[in-house]
């Protein structure tokens, strides 16, 4: 089988409490705190503020990606321009407000304006009409893996020529604390302004390349049974000959969170390792969170930034910084 | 040129479960006999205008598996893992040889409905993410490759299949499992009724009183393989995928289709362009056609715009009169429609209707009409604009 491809990436956007440039993205979760998100000052202009949070986070995540990618996205036509963005929670707290109210009162009492937003879907589709998108919009939606599985099919369709550039992001908001409320890592959104590998722009900065491989390691756990399937996907990252420096591990405590960390202890070596630790059924945000950190974090270490889902999904994005060690 | 066999993809095993019953035979059989007509939904506080779906019966929806990563699972994960194995098995793979097979899936609500029956219990249900259908049915048939989850509203399964696509052609694997699977959400009957967009009594495509869609659950599975990997284990394809385009309106409305349908034409043209297909080489179109008034007749303008006026255009079978709307598995119950059709060199029936002016297609309705040509192509759209068009061909002799 081949390996995945890479992208390169040309600009980064990221909108979380506390954290509203690609710089902070390694920085620890911060609770949000009133008027984090200053919609007037991030999305200046008409419409936006009727639109539910995580679209805004996505919009303003986005736009910054393209306003650091300089103006090459915009000379391009309509139809080569394309978005992938992954999500699991954004509409959570939405979906539960429209079914209690369905059940008080009835359909009829439902904003219409939010209607679509019911569909996680829209919150990727609305940067379509934004930024003229035309190639493709398309949303990924695989429990905590979402955020590195729109990476991964990014560079799926770029690769086919399905589009000459994909904004690839994942977007999330907490659930409603009826829901349970989900954790700071996954408040807001990350955007990567991805081209072919080995495309360069004239005059535009590159912070470097990305490829996203996904396994499946079921939902019971088992470190044995986790090796099987995930020490290929290992040997076949290092199979180049270049040093890993650093991984960080998103992760949860269910039985595959806790076969994978056991994984991973057994394959880290010297390597600095960061394991962050999320309620299961945590979105999609942090895992991509971390690669928009590895990748403006200025150094041209390489780094591995793993995902794993309670429901045994696993993703493993090779981030390399820079142009190191890309033949 | 023609394309290497490695690059080139074929679908060989179907699976399905839906208004019609359970297998795909089922599907084929229901669609030759009418297909089936809408229910009310047998839920609580169904508080709305439009309270009918194509439901599945319930012997049809298997009682496992109950859970995953301790979570219950409705209807719509279950009837994914039996339509998936029935793929699997009429593709002749065992389950020892599915660890490599990597699951795509199209899902938008997913797993909704446990909450929401939770909440109509008077519960205060956790959230979790809703789209766990495609673990569930990796878990189910033992695959250890990897999942995709793609949600593109009511065009999850088209994207699905076309994702599928460039697996393949990528060189990724030699077969995916694909499919799309959705169940009964009140929120999103609701939400659907709230905007206008819901028809209180039957989906009626391209028919002058048409006033909208029906909602509809089931599961759709194929296995896509390619073309060098199916004939090196003798495996006989239904159809070849010859291509999966995609295109978006970028329209400023969220729900409403680009009058002019310039993107919807792109993705057909752009189809049959990479399928090596002609327009006059097309026998049968299964259109999006939903039954919404609008998007009927921009789909209808777009179809005229790409075969012409002339009495060359091919017949168009409107699948959803007779299985209502799958939502984000309708891309992939139009795939396995298409084809047993071309497998079988035969289309079924249009429910009958008095046909709207204003959608001026050719809708055989006095009986199945013969496969003449050698393609089928196949529209699934949805809300956001965006567009899914993918062509399947003839393989051999029909079946």
């Amino acid at each position: 089988m081949n390996a995945p491809v890479r992208v390169r990436v040309l600009g980064l956007g990221m909108i979380a409490p506390g954290a509203l440039r690609p710089a902070r993205a390694l920085e620890p979760p911060v609770e949000p705190f009133p008027d984090w998100f200053d919609t007037e000052a991030l999305l200046p202009g008409r419409g936006y503020r009727k639109l539910p949070p995580a679209c805004r986070y996505l919009l303003a995540a986005a736009r910054s990606a393209l306003d650091d990618t300089g103006t090459w996205f915009a000379g391009l036509s309509p139809q080569d321009r394309a978005a992938v963005i992954g999500g699991n929670n954004a509409g959570a707290a939405l979906q539960d407000d429209f079914d209690r109210t369905v059940i008080a009162t009835g359909a009829a009492d439902l904003s219409p304006a939010r209607v679509p937003y019911m569909a996680l879907s829209m919150f990727g589709g609305r940067l379509a009409p934004e930024h003229g998108l035309q190639a493709l919009v398309l949303t990924t939606n695989s429990p905590a893996v979402a955020g590195l599985e729109a990476v991964q099919t990014a560079a799926r369709a770029l690769a086919a020529g399905r589009a000459t550039a994909v904004l690839a992001g994942a977007v999330e908001d907490r659930p409603a604390p009826v829901q349970g409320g989900g954790s700071a890592h996954d408040l807001g959104a990350a955007v990567l302004v991805c081209v072919p590998e080995g495309v360069s722009v004239a005059g535009e900065r590159a912070y470097g390349h990305c490829s996203v491989r996904g396994a499946f390691v079921g939902a019971a756990g088992g470190v044995p049974e986790t090796s099987d399937v995930l020490d290929p996907l290992w040997k076949e990252l290092l199979a180049d000959g270049r040093p890993v420096a650093r991984i960080d591990a998103v992760l949860d405590d269910s039985p595959a969170g806790a076969a994978v960390a056991g994984w991973l202890t057994a394959r880290a070596g010297d390597r600095a390792v960061t394991i962050l630790t999320r309620p299961p059924g945590s979105g999609s945000l942090a895992p991509l969170r971390r690669v928009v950190g590895r990748m403006a974090a200025g150094t041209a270490e390489r780094a591995v930034v793993l995902a794993v889902s309670a429901h045994g999904h696993v993703s493993i994005a090779d981030v390399l910084p820079g142009t190191a060690g890309v033949p | 040129m023609m394309m290497p066999d490695r690059r080139r993809a074929v679908l060989t095993g179907l699976g399905a479960v839906s208004c019609l019953g359970a297998g795909a035979e089922a599907h084929w059989a229901g669609l030759l006999a009418g297909g089936a007509a809408p229910r009310e939904v047998d839920l609580p506080y169904m508080n709305m205008r439009a309270r009918r779906m194509y439901l599945t019966p319930p012997s049809a929806i298997p009682a496992d598996p109950g859970t995953h990563a301790g979570i219950p699972l409705g209807p719509a994960p279950r009837m994914a893992v039996a339509a998936a194995r029935e793929a699997l098995a009429d593709a002749g793979i065992g389950r020892g040889d599915t660890v490599r097979i990597p699951v795509v899936m199209g899902v938008e609500m997913g797993n909704a409905s446990v909450q929401e029956e939770q909440r109509g219990a008077g519960g205060t249900p956790p959230w979790t993410p809703l789209a766990v259908t495609a673990a569930v049915v990796a878990e189910a048939v033992g695959s250890r490759a990897g999942t995709a989850g793609l949600g593109n509203a009511c065009a999850a399964g088209g994207y699905a299949l076309g994702v599928a696509l460039d697996v393949i052609r990528a060189g990724e694997a030699d077969v995916v499992l694909v499919g799309g699977a959705e169940g009964i959400t009140r929120v999103g009957m609701a939400g659907f009724d709230r905007i206008r967009v819901t028809d209180p009594y039957g989906c009626r495509p391209f028919a002058r009183d048409r006033a909208g869609t029906v909602f509809a659950d089931g599961a759709a599975f194929a296995v896509l393989e390619s073309a060098a990997h199916a004939a090196s284990r003798g495996a006989r394809p239904y159809a070849e995928l010859g291509a999966a385009a995609w295109s978006c309106d970028a329209y400023h409305h969220p729900t409403a289709p680009e009058p002019d349908a310039v993107q919807l034409v792109r993705a057909m043209r752009n189809a049959l362009a990479d399928a090596g297909v002609r327009p006059e080489q097309v026998g049968c179109v299964l259109p999006h056609a939903t039954g919404t008034p609008v998007n009927d007749a921009v789909e209808s303008r777009a179809l005229h715009r790409v075969f012409g006026d002339s009495s060359g255009r091919p017949p168009v079978f409107a699948l959803k009169a007779l299985i209502g709307h799958t939502s984000g598995a309708a891309g992939m119950f139009a795939c396995l429609t298409a084809a047993l059709i071309a497998s079988r060199a035969r289309i079924p029936a249009n429910a009958p209707l008095d046909q709207d002016p204003e959608c001026d297609v050719w809708l055989p309705q006095d009986g199945p009409v013969p496969l003449n040509r050698p393609a089928v192509l196949v529209n699934s759209c949805a809300t956001g604009g965006v567009n899914a068009s993918f062509v399947l061909s003839r393989v051999g002799d029909p079946a």
